[in-house]
């Protein structure tokens, strides 16, 4: 037996419990109903009332989000009522809304433009004064999140969001009616949880913005490439927005079994350490007692030297590598110069477990699965020691492990000035490598998830994928 | 369209042929096969019914989406019919890889068009004379217009120019047997470079003299490749209108009326009345002001430098009236789509009044100066003579068409605004000599002040924006205080105009001849395709053969009669 | 001389009569390309007059001027054209960047125009405008005027020989890359590990 609704004429199926606007995103018809409040990884509410359509026999236009759809419905979005409708809620919401479009940042991804583009009236009638909210016109309620009360349109996200996902409840609109306003449960607190940058993502219009990225970028700008979040063993789904192979932030990307719709905000500001201005970028080798930049062909014979000369090599690879790296050092590097290599994979965190009901993880490396499914053993005692070179490859995320005893060091990967000089002098060579968003391969997160990416801005700088890298490994 | 023709066009062509109407109702037959496409051209040029006689554009789109069905690019023929006056298009799906025929024996105006298309796509035509890169240097790898080219791709170019173009353009000789290398031949390869002293822009020709006959041309272009086309797929309806300021820059505001003609064509926008007569009058002024550069120069090449200096005097006028209108000179971006950007100042009408009374006056002078001078005539009498089949055959317009005697002229022929209510003649020559192209630009500007003299009289009143919430953009002063207004306006800018799907072609009678643009639109802010049909690429592919035989100052008094504007011919 | 015939004598150094020999009597070298070039000829015609600050005699010819005046797009391919007509010219020489094209490139952002003139040669002023009205080149040429004299400093911040002018066109030093040419490139890891066309994210 189908369960069909009828949306503008054509047939659409749904599942028991639907609401009609759940039935039109399962159809990807979503585009047909706008709307503000509702969100699907929020509980509903119906309180904007700008998803109002015409629902066959009921005499008043019913809000799509929160119907029922029930089998033979038939539902009309683009008549004429509807369309007075969305007017004259586009009418109201913009009667107090300030004219702050120029400055603000949401402008060219705000709901509030593109509906009244779409469904609002051309000009406004509005004689009256705005209303203004003196204290909270720009109130930074963490140093994370920046609130506009002038520009709330109180679809009340926010609210719902630290209520029933976050579960921190520190948002709570006081007052009624035109005096309605946004605060913080606690003045002296402010926003507690890790989450806060959603705020930013799931609010309509530019009420709250987050501070990371407030005024740096129009979003007209930036170009979006997904990507998969390294900063833990979670392995959120993120898209990456970038201008020029520079990276402005990260926002995320719907994923049913790692993370929903969401990502904390550990993982949201990580993308400094790949644009860390101390990043290596330029191979390095060590010449009178300091490391300058070279080209790749003289590092790559140095390291053949290296090896070649040396009976017995370590190999560290960082948890953070991508499983096809993790094979492929593993494969090419003992064809080159024979079998006096050790393998083992280093993490740094110790044992993984949960940190919150949400997404954070202990771990703060991205492929620890990945690791073991590669067959690399972890290092012992967290020590590398007692060989002639030790070859170090980490991504960025992994623990700095100690060496002790080797006599030469070599470096790969994606490491700042600061990490490099805790070795001391016996750093020999330094070759850069890519980070995960400038690279393509597979990570295997906490829950076994194998997720595939590829690259998602151009790596600005001369860092190579290890392929490359270790082809350069010759006379 | 006629009715009669359309019905015989889809009665004779529709056998395994798809025929549809674009989206201004003009006939589109998708022809089946590379031979089959040139073959219905040539059907539809000999048809003694139909005569499409006129290749007024070829040229191609990438169709990588797969919108317009299964093939990686649809080659696409503009044809026009004189007599008839009515236009057709024939497109084509090709595959990648797969070769198209070349039209250029039926129609030899295709020829460089061809070339064209091959340095932009990639498309190879089988059976063309010369298939070489046109307007990328001999070094570039790919193909530009292909959408996997993105816009910014540099790449290294040459640091030294050669003095052959690509790979023997040139026989050594007519009949073969000169050595080039022998010390007294009096055969030598000439290079009228791209740095030229005539003032024309950056065109180049290399010809092969015989003392100062010029036994063989070639020309070469692309040195001012802009890339506007490429642009056109980059940047939204609106931000696109500066860059047509920059393809014919002697009459900007002809180009700006001609764009904003064919975006508010597609989207099916009519503009108000007065917007209406202040954009004819633009077109007239930029007529008058082209022309007026056009003899000017020629006649500075010549030797007769007063002509310049007396004919500038009207040129700053003119600029001065611009600037008025739309605060700019030279590139003046005055048309929108759906309105202008403002409306007339105030002194306006005076001022063209006074323009009026007082132009005529000056064009009598230099007339007087040239028209009966035994110098100007002994230089530009049967220099550059250009038949009228040649015109025809190059698919040729505007002044240099009608001084050869091909009545055409799309004011009167097709006429578009209120050209039809309007009282004017059309220039016709006899003989497509310089002298002729001389007269017949002399008689437009007359005819232009008339028309001109016609239209500040009844300016009408009313508003300039048409009332359509799609492109009208809100004024300034209500951008600034009220909140729909500032989003609208902000909507406008930076997303962009959204024009429906389909594709059309439209042109007008710019000062150069016909201005075409056919654009390809998939919805969306910004065009799929935006090609420009530009007049001058087509005249100076005929120069090539009108030199041939002459000495090298008569190619340059016929290069300025011409009217080659760098900016369009390159694009 | 004087009204009445008799002489006058002005001593001075022999660099500031050359300065002032140079400064009043510039010969320009007219490299009009596209829109800026009409503007020029504007400049040049009897309304805004530049012969009455000396630079009157417009003889195309590289060898007999010094003053390059670029107005319009130099494209990739006019680029060389241009290298050779400065490298003709001979020294005291001084180049306009007039325009917005020839000074950054302007509105064409393109595969085939070069960002400024400056990539490939050294300018001294740099007039912008989209064209600059006559009023601007006039403008231009006088501040020249005050740099040959020396009042102004000339201030050559990238002074790109010859060597450099080539290189630059053919691209020795260029490493940037865009994120479908890293891809195509296959400068991430092995293709026989991951295809990187195809990416699908387990669990969408």
């Amino acid at each position: 037996m189908c369960n069909n609704i009828k949306i503008d004429g054509e047939a659409v199926e749904f599942v028991q419990g639907d609401t009609i606007l759940q039935a039109a995103e399962r159809a990807g018809k979503g585009h047909l109903i706008p709307r503000y409040c509702y969100h699907p990884g929020l509980p509903i509410a119906g309180t904007c009332r700008m998803c109002t359509v015409e629902v066959e026999k009921m005499p008043k236009l019913m809000t799509a989000c929160s119907t029922i759809a029930t089998d033979g419905m038939v539902v009309n979005t683009k008549s004429e009522r509807v369309l007075k409708s969305r007017a004259g809620v586009m009418e109201f919401l913009l009667t107090n809304h300030p004219l702050d479009c120029p400055v603000c940042d949401k402008a060219g991804e705000c709901e509030l433009q593109d509906n009244n583009y779409r469904y609002g009236p051309v000009t406004s009638s509005f004689l009256e004064e705005k209303r203004v909210y003196s204290k909270a016109a720009t109130k930074k309620l963490s140093p994370n999140i920046t609130l506009n009360m002038n520009r709330c349109v109180h679809c009340e996200r926010c609210v719902r969001f630290t209520e029933e996902v976050v579960k921190s409840c520190d948002l709570m609109m006081i007052n009624r009616g035109w005096h309605k306003e946004l605060t913080l449960s606690d003045e002296k607190l402010g926003l507690t949880s890790n989450y806060q940058g959603c705020l930013s993502d799931i609010c309509p219009v530019g009420a709250h913005t987050f501070n990371d990225f407030r005024f740096k970028k129009r979003s007209w700008f930036l170009e979006q490439y997904p990507s998969v979040c390294d900063r833990c063993s979670k392995g959120c789904n993120i898209s990456v927005h970038s201008e020029n192979g520079v990276v402005y932030r990260f926002k995320p990307h719907y994923n049913e079994k790692v993370n929903g719709h969401w990502i904390c905000d550990e993982g949201r500001l990580s993308y400094h350490q790949v644009m860390d201005a101390t990043r290596i970028v330029k191979p390095l080798l060590a010449h009178e007692g300091s490391l300058k930049s070279t080209s790749w062909e003289l590092a790559g014979a140095a390291v053949n030297y290296l090896i070649t000369s040396a009976s017995k090599v370590k190999v560290v690879i960082g948890t953070d590598a991508t499983n096809e790296e993790m094979k492929y050092i593993q494969a090419s590097l003992p064809d080159k110069f024979g079998k006096k290599f050790e393998f083992s994979s280093y993490c740094g965190y110790g044992e993984d477990k949960k940190l919150d009901h949400m997404l954070m993880m202990k771990d703060k490396t991205p492929n620890s699965n990945g690791a073991s499914a590669c067959k690399l053993n972890h290092l012992d005692g967290d020590l590398v020691g007692d060989c002639d070179v030790a070859i170090l490859i980490r991504y960025g995320r992994s623990g700095v492990p100690q060496v002790k005893n080797c006599k030469k060091i070599i470096i790969i990967g994606v490491w700042t000035q600061k990490e490099i000089g805790s070795f001391g002098t016996n750093v020999e060579v330094v070759l850069p490598g890519l980070a995960t968003t400038e690279k393509s391969g597979t990570y295997i997160n906490c829950d076994g998830v194998s997720q595939n990416f590829s690259p998602a801005i151009a790596h600005l700088g001369e860092g190579l994928a290890v392929n490359s890298i270790i082809s350069f490994f010759k006379k | 369209m006629k009715n009669s023709l359309a019905e015989q066009i889809k009665t004779r062509y529709s056998d395994g042929r798809k025929i549809e109407t674009d989206s201004l109702g003009e006939i589109v037959i998708w022809a089946k096969s590379p031979t089959d496409m040139v073959d219905t051209a040539n059907d539809l040029k000999n048809d003694q019914e139909t005569r499409y006689n006129y290749l007024t554009d070829l040229t191609a789109y990438d169709n990588v989406d797969g919108v317009d069905g299964d093939g990686r690019f649809v080659l696409v023929y503009q044809l026009y019919s004189l007599e008839n006056r009515s236009r057709v298009r024939l497109k084509l799906l090709l595959r990648e890889g797969d070769h198209a025929k070349s039209v250029s024996i039926h129609f030899t105006g295709a020829n460089w068009l061809e070339r064209e298309v091959f340095d932009m796509y990639g498309i190879i035509f089988d059976n063309h004379p010369n298939l070489r890169r046109i307007m990328m240097d001999d070094r570039f790898v790919g193909h530009p217009l292909r959408k996997d080219y993105s816009l910014r791709q540099r790449q290294p170019f040459s640091n030294n120019i050669g003095l052959h173009l690509g790979t023997n353009p040139l026989p050594n000789t007519n009949e073969g047997r000169v050595n080039l290398n022998d010390f007294y031949n009096p055969n030598v390869l000439l290079n009228l470079g791209p740095s030229h002293p005539a003032m024309h822009g950056t065109l180049r020709v290399m010809c092969r003299v015989n003392g100062e006959t010029i036994e063989d041309a070639a020309c070469e272009l692309g040195y001012l490749h802009r890339a506007i086309e490429k642009l056109g797929e980059n940047k939204t309806y609106h931000q696109w209108i500066v860059y047509t300021d920059r393809l014919n820059y002697c009459s900007s505001l002809a180009n700006n009326v001609a764009y904003c003609m064919a975006v508010e064509k597609m989207m099916g926008i009519s503009i108000t009345e007065r917007t209406m007569v202040i954009r004819v009058m633009a077109m007239e002024l930029a007529r008058i002001i082209d022309h007026i550069v056009c003899v000017a120069i020629n006649a500075l090449d010549l030797g007769a430098m007063t002509v310049f200096w007396h004919f500038y005097y009207w040129r700053e006028e003119a600029y001065t009236m611009i600037e008025s209108m739309c605060g700019m000179r030279l590139t003046t971006s005055y048309t929108r789509i759906g309105g202008m950007s403002q409306d007339l100042p105030d002194n306006f009408v005076a001022r063209m009044k006074r323009f009026v009374e007082e132009f005529p006056k000056t064009i009598d002078e230099i007339s007087n100066l040239l028209t009966s001078n035994r110098i100007w005539i002994d230089r530009t009498r049967d220099v550059g003579v250009i038949t009228k089949e040649e015109a025809i055959k190059y698919s040729l317009m505007g002044p240099v068409a009608r001084a050869s005697g091909v009545d055409f002229d799309l004011r009167r022929d097709r006429p578009y605004y209120n050209y039809s209510s309007l009282d004017f003649d059309v220039a016709v020559g006899s003989n497509g000599d310089v002298y002729d192209r001389y007269l017949v630009r002399m008689e437009e500007m007359r005819q232009s002040t008339r028309i001109l003299k016609q239209c500040v009289d009844r300016i009408p009143t009313g508003p300039i924006w048409v009332d359509d919430k799609r492109v009208k953009i809100p004024n300034k002063q209500d951008v600034y205080t009220k909140m729909e207004d500032l989003i609208h306006h902000f909507k406008f800018f930076m997303d962009g105009v959204d024009v429906p799907s389909g594709d059309a072609y439209s042109s007008i009678e710019a000062p150069n001849g016909e201005l075409g643009f056919y654009i390809v639109s998939r919805g969306g802010p910004k065009a799929w395709r935006m090609r420009v049909k530009s007049p001058s690429f087509m005249l100076f592919q005929n120069f090539e053969q009108v030199v041939k035989g002459g000495k090298i100052p008569d190619a340059v008094a016929t290069l300025g009669s011409i009217n080659i504007i760098a900016g369009e011919l390159d694009r | 001389m004087s009204k009445d015939g008799s002489a006058m004598i002005f001593p001075m150094l022999l660099e500031e009569a050359a300065k002032w020999a140079r400064k009043n009597s510039l010969w320009p070298m007219p490299f009009g390309t596209s829109c800026c070039g009409i503007e020029m000829m504007s400049t040049l015609s009897s309304h805004y007059d530049l012969s009455r600050f000396g630079a009157e005699v417009v003889r195309f010819s590289p060898r007999q001027c010094d003053m390059l005046l670029v107005a319009g797009t130099i494209t990739t391919k006019m680029a060389p054209v241009l290298r050779t007509i400065y490298d003709q010219m001979l020294e005291p020489k001084w180049v306009l960047a007039i325009g917005a094209c020839s000074s950054s490139g302007g509105i064409f952002d393109t595969y085939s125009v070069l960002q400024g003139i400056d990539e490939i040669m050294p300018v001294d002023v740099y007039v912008p405008g989209c064209p600059p009205i006559p009023e601007g080149f006039l403008y231009a040429v006088l501040h020249l005027q005050k740099i040959i004299e020396g009042k102004i400093p000339r201030a050559l911040s990238n002074k790109p020989t010859h060597e450099d002018a080539v290189n630059a066109m053919t691209y020795k030093n260029c490493v940037s890359r865009t994120r479908d040419q890293v891809i195509k490139a296959g400068l991430t890891i092995t293709p026989e590990y991951v295809s990187t066309e195809k990416s699908k994210q387990e669990g969408r």
